[in-house]
């Protein structure tokens, strides 16, 4: 019997796990992203973005309106998008896991958390992302009409987010990786 | 981008623009004009148009330092009778080489009007009138209305066209609503 090499191929990118909703607040406006964690990076998969934070202070309510006219929003189909589609999106940003320098997750008061990620750019410029890992409104609905607290739906919802992320996170990233308890 | 998307960030700047109109449309009037009536027997006017009551003042002075002019602040039919009859009834005269008025219409149309002053209508002058005009101007106002109004069709055409499109539209990608594992896959090295 004999084995016979059939050739070499590559291994393709997989993806591990998702966080529905990461919104920065930075530049024109906050930006909502989609956390999508592979075997090998982060991708952060934008989702909406708004220029509130210039139109509203100049223009009040009128810019307000505005804003939400020209809000971007896309709709994003993880189950079937492969992640080296999404990293192609110049939208989204791609953080490889051997560039992350620190990961943190606090919680404030009042229950939202945040996410702090420090990683390293391919020129050597450090460069930091935070955000809160804010619970999707369509989730949000479901808990408080199933009749849980408004504090133990952010609760819920802060452990189970920790708990993803301890289990799709390589132990390199998890090495520095400060958890919220 | 949509449409109906432009339509609603037109409408709220075209309704700011309406709005800036109106407002200057109440706020006096403020300028300063310089102009020389010709040698012979001519007289320069100027017209003022308000909806809301009308209140001229101002001042002027005359390039020159015997030099003199004859102002009038008239209503319309006073300068109907003035212009067409040689009439001089006005609700304010002066005659100098400097003056000053400040006069309240009971009409919504005013006339500044400078002449000759007696034996120099052989000579052209020059004559600086600084003026302040209370009232509410009907152009701004009527422009800013317009303004207004499209504004408004703008964003409730905007947002009709926008429910339009959003029924006609594909429906769009549901995104995931909870944190989620793909298959339960571990990365490699991972307890």
């Amino acid at each position: 019997m004999a084995v016979w090499f059939l050739g070499i191929g590559i291994v393709e990118e997989r993806k591990i796990a998702l966080i529905p909703r990461l919104t920065v607040t930075a530049g024109l406006g906050p930006k909502d992203y989609g956390v999508l964690l592979t075997d090998q990076r982060f991708i952060l998969v934008m989702e909406k973005s708004s220029k509130s934070n210039v139109l509203v202070p100049a223009l009040g309510l009128v810019g307000a309106l505005i804003a939400e006219a020209a809000a971007t929003e896309r709709g994003v189909d993880y189950m079937s998008a492969r992640p080296e589609q999404l990293a192609c999106d110049e939208s989204n940003l791609c953080i490889p896991y051997s560039s992350v320098q620190r990961l943190r997750l606090k919680r404030h008061y009042g229950g939202s958390l945040e996410m702090r990620l420090e990683h390293v750019l391919p020129d050597g410029k450090k460069k930091k992302i935070v955000g809160f890992l804010t619970i999707p409104d369509q989730l949000m609905e479901q808990k408080k009409a199933s009749g849980m607290k408004f504090k133990d739906i952010l609760e819920d919802y802060a452990r189970r987010t920790q708990d993803v992320l301890r289990k799709a996170l390589p132990p390199g990233v998890q090495q520095h990786t400060e958890w919220f308890e | 981008m949509k449409k109906s998307k432009v339509l609603i960030m037109v409408g709220p700047i075209l309704i700011l623009i309406g709005i800036g109109l109106i407002a200057g449309a109440m706020l006096p009037a403020e300028n300063t004009e310089t102009f020389t009536i010709p040698d012979g027997p001519y007289y320069y006017a100027f017209e003022s148009t308000t909806i809301l009551g009308l209140r001229l003042e101002g001042e002027f002075e005359v390039d020159g330092v015997l030099e003199t002019v004859t102002l009038y602040v008239m209503t319309p039919d006073q300068y109907d009778a003035y212009a067409n009859f040689g009439e001089t009834v006005a609700e304010y005269t002066v005659e100098g080489n400097s003056g000053s008025f400040d006069v309240s219409l009971d009409t919504t149309k005013g006339y500044i009007v400078f002449e000759h002053g007696f034996l120099w209508s052989l000579f052209s002058q020059d004559v600086t009138l600084t003026y302040t005009i209370h009232g509410t101007a009907v152009t701004y106002l009527a422009g800013g209305i317009a303004l207004l109004a499209i504004g408004v069709v703008l964003i409730v055409y905007g947002v009709m066209l926008g429910k339009k499109e959003a029924a006609m539209a594909p429906p769009q990608q549901q995104p995931p609503a909870d944190v989620m594992m793909f298959d339960q896959q571990k990365p490699p090295g991972n307890p």
